[in-house]
């Protein structure tokens, strides 16, 4: 039975064909290793002010993978029928498309750099934490994208869940970001990656679980252990990481990351 | 003068009403629920239990029966899991109460615990018209200033703890009362029996869906391939249609017209004229098409063998009797009766809309207080006030 995977012909050789998704993913991944740098720098030197250049490259590193994520999960829109097969996204499956939208929502882009600190070199450096996230993401994409499996085939990725706990665990990598600036510098952060996280994915959980009660007549339908125990422990964690006293930032940035992780973990988990 | 102990029970229910209690129980569960996500759960059912063990046995090896004498394979449905549930719908309960009383009590001023803070910017009436311009409430007491946003900020949490209790019950009546039936095999008009009293699921006359009895969920899980048989002889004469017993099912009663669903090599015989016939799907999809052959019985050779159009219809005539077969695509019915679903329902949007307006509009009291030429503020101020505060 043939590969599912196409090759390249020519080139004397079966090369696959993941060298498209792999440029994306290495330029997107260079823009966000040149926005960490960036923000390095300004801790050590406090003029001239980089940062603009470091939002550029976020904002550029996001409209790439927002293509890309735009592209694998919108190819079965009726809008993009027509546009899509003039792409080669024979390498964007499985996992892949969850992770290129997770990467793509966590580079902190849109107004999480407004953090207040003690000192400007402090909150500088730390800063380079945010994409630190979105980062880890982009090089999981890249070995996803080299290496290619039939089971990654034949899972249903192409979902709502799917689709909403990708939308959710990236938000969530934003919120990692936060939680790990607040670890390494203790500077208070903006809230709004957090809870607009953890809303979406009360949001997302209850209604699929009121969906299922009602066609299925039990909570968790035919979905798998993984997103079971997953999903609830993510949410149960984010949950007490909101209950958690607020004069102790550094218990509840811990109990964030957790949450994050496991979301994250359930978003890219087997299907 | 001797120092006064608190009193006890005071202790205990701040204790048991406070939010560290709530984040251990919560923490704990969710390290339950993420390894029994990690660890495969040991099936209830016989029929998967052999693919878990070899499953759990290949994944970790020698120290698969050490951890199973530890009971991580049983988490889910572990006493110390249905502890852990039953502490938080305890520790739920009693927050509730407390919620009533604090939404109940929130028409009072009350001094604040926290230490004042000079606050420069704006004079009092111009920050109080921003204060109530963000929808907080302001409650005045001579000169002390009680900013909140009751009721909401106290009916928001009052619903989350209500839904999680709701939903946690649901879960309960569920677990006692409810049963779920997998893999119930139906074809169009079938209808099977179902545990209790009056229980059936039926598929309807087109196939096109499923009806079933009150209180009872039955929903689709998959579909594949099957045919009704019918036969008749030379002069029109039907003929009875015997099903003969395979791997997943029994020998039914013969009859004219008999429905069989393909879910393996299935046979059927028609004693009368002595054949017997071998059906054979090429695929699990429902429209596949089925491999025929027909054998002389005795001595059992074959006569003649066929591939059916899509979806099973074929038409034989073997030495003057005729064999029709039409498509009868079967269907896989998992059937469930859930009396907690309207609670476990109820609660989760409680849950949804208390959790998340939690989260959105954070109960949050701040004090003013009007001095001789300033003001002061105490208590979590927002973040829109905090920059202007000295």
């Amino acid at each position: 039975m043939p590969s599912p995977v196409p090759y390249h012909r020519g080139f004397g050789g079966r090369v696959p064909d993941v060298l498209p998704a792999a440029i994306v993913v290495v330029v997107a991944g260079g823009m966000l290793l040149a926005a960490m740098g960036v923000h390095l720098l300004n801790g050590l030197w406090e003029r001239p002010d980089l940062s603009p250049l470091a939002s550029i490259a976020g904002w550029a590193a996001a409209s790439v993978l927002l293509i890309g994520a735009l592209l694998v999960w919108g190819g079965t829109l009726p809008v993009l029928e027509s546009f899509v097969p003039s792409f080669d996204l024979s390498a964007w499956h499985g996992p892949v498309l969850p992770t290129v939208l997770m990467a793509a929502l966590a580079i902190p882009v849109g107004g999480e750099n407004d953090t207040r600190g003690d000192g400007r070199g402090v909150v500088s450096w730390t800063r380079a934490l945010h994409y630190l996230p979105a980062f880890a993401l982009t090089l999981a994409l890249l070995l996803q994208v080299s290496s290619s499996s039939a089971s990654a085939h034949d899972a249903e990725w192409v979902t709502p869940l799917r689709f909403a706990l990708a939308v959710c665990a990236g938000l969530g990598a934003r919120g990692l970001g936060q939680a790990l600036q607040v670890l390494a510098g203790g500077g208070s952060s903006s809230q709004w990656p957090g809870t607009l996280t953890y809303s979406l994915l009360t949001l997302v959980s209850g209604s699929a679980m009121v969906v299922n009660l009602w066609q299925q007549g039990t909570v968790w339908g035919r979905a798998g252990p993984e997103i079971q125990g997953g999903l609830a422990g993510a949410w149960l964690v984010w949950s007490a990481s909101g209950l958690a006293p607020g004069r102790q930032p550094q218990l509840r940035a811990v109990l964030t990351a957790v949450a994050a992780l496991l979301l994250m973990a359930v978003a890219i988990g087997g299907a | 003068m001797p120092e006064r102990s608190p009193d006890p029970w005071r202790v205990l229910w701040q204790a048991a009403t406070g939010d560290g209690a709530l984040v251990i129980l919560l923490l704990v569960t969710a390290a339950f629920l993420v390894l029994s996500a990690w660890i495969p759960q040991q099936p209830a059912s016989d029929a998967d239990y052999a693919r878990w063990l070899s499953e759990a046995q290949l994944r970790f090896g020698s120290i698969t029966p050490a951890l199973r004498s530890l009971g991580v394979f049983h988490i889910t449905r572990s006493a110390a899991l249905r502890v852990l549930l039953s502490l938080i719908a305890g520790c739920l309960s009693l927050r509730l109460v407390e919620n009533v009383e604090l939404l109940l009590r929130g028409r009072q001023v009350t001094e604040p615990s926290h230490d004042w803070t000079e606050y420069s910017g704006q004079q009092l009436r111009q920050l109080l018209d921003r204060i109530r311009l963000r929808r907080y409430r302001v409650l005045r007491r001579s000169s002390l200033f009680q900013i909140d946003r009751w009721p909401l900020a106290d009916l928001l949490p009052l619903m989350a703890h209500l839904g999680g209790i709701l939903l946690l019950a649901g879960l309960l009546i569920t677990r006692l009362l409810g049963w779920q039936v997998q893999g119930q095999v139906l074809q169009v008009g079938q209808r099977v029996s179902l545990p209790g009293v009056a229980n059936w699921v039926e598929l309807t006359e087109d196939g096109s869906g499923i009806v079933q009895s009150a209180g009872v969920v039955g929903f689709p899980e998959g579909e594949g391939p099957g045919v009704m048989v019918r036969a008749q002889d030379d002069r029109g004469r039907p003929l009875q249609v015997q099903l003969t017993a395979g791997r997943a099912s029994s020998a039914a009663e013969p009859g004219s017209e008999v429905m069989i669903a393909l879910t393996e090599d299935r046979y059927f015989a028609l004693p009368e004229v002595n054949l017997v016939a071998r059906l054979t799907p090429r695929s699990a999809e429902a429209d596949s098409v089925v491999d025929v052959q027909v054998y002389r019985s005795p001595p059992g050779e074959i006569i003649t063998q066929t591939a059916s159009e899509r979806g099973g219809a074929v038409s034989l005539t073997l030495e003057g009797v005729i064999i029709e077969l039409s498509p009868a695509p079967y269907m896989v019915v998992t059937a469930a009766h859930n009396p907690g679903r309207v609670a476990s329902g109820a609660g989760l949007l409680l849950l949804m809309v208390g959790a998340v307006g939690s989260a959105v509009w954070p109960a949050r009291t701040f004090w003013l207080r009007e001095q001789d030429t300033s003001i002061a503020v105490a208590g979590p101020v927002p973040s829109w006030l905090r920059g202007e505060s000295a």
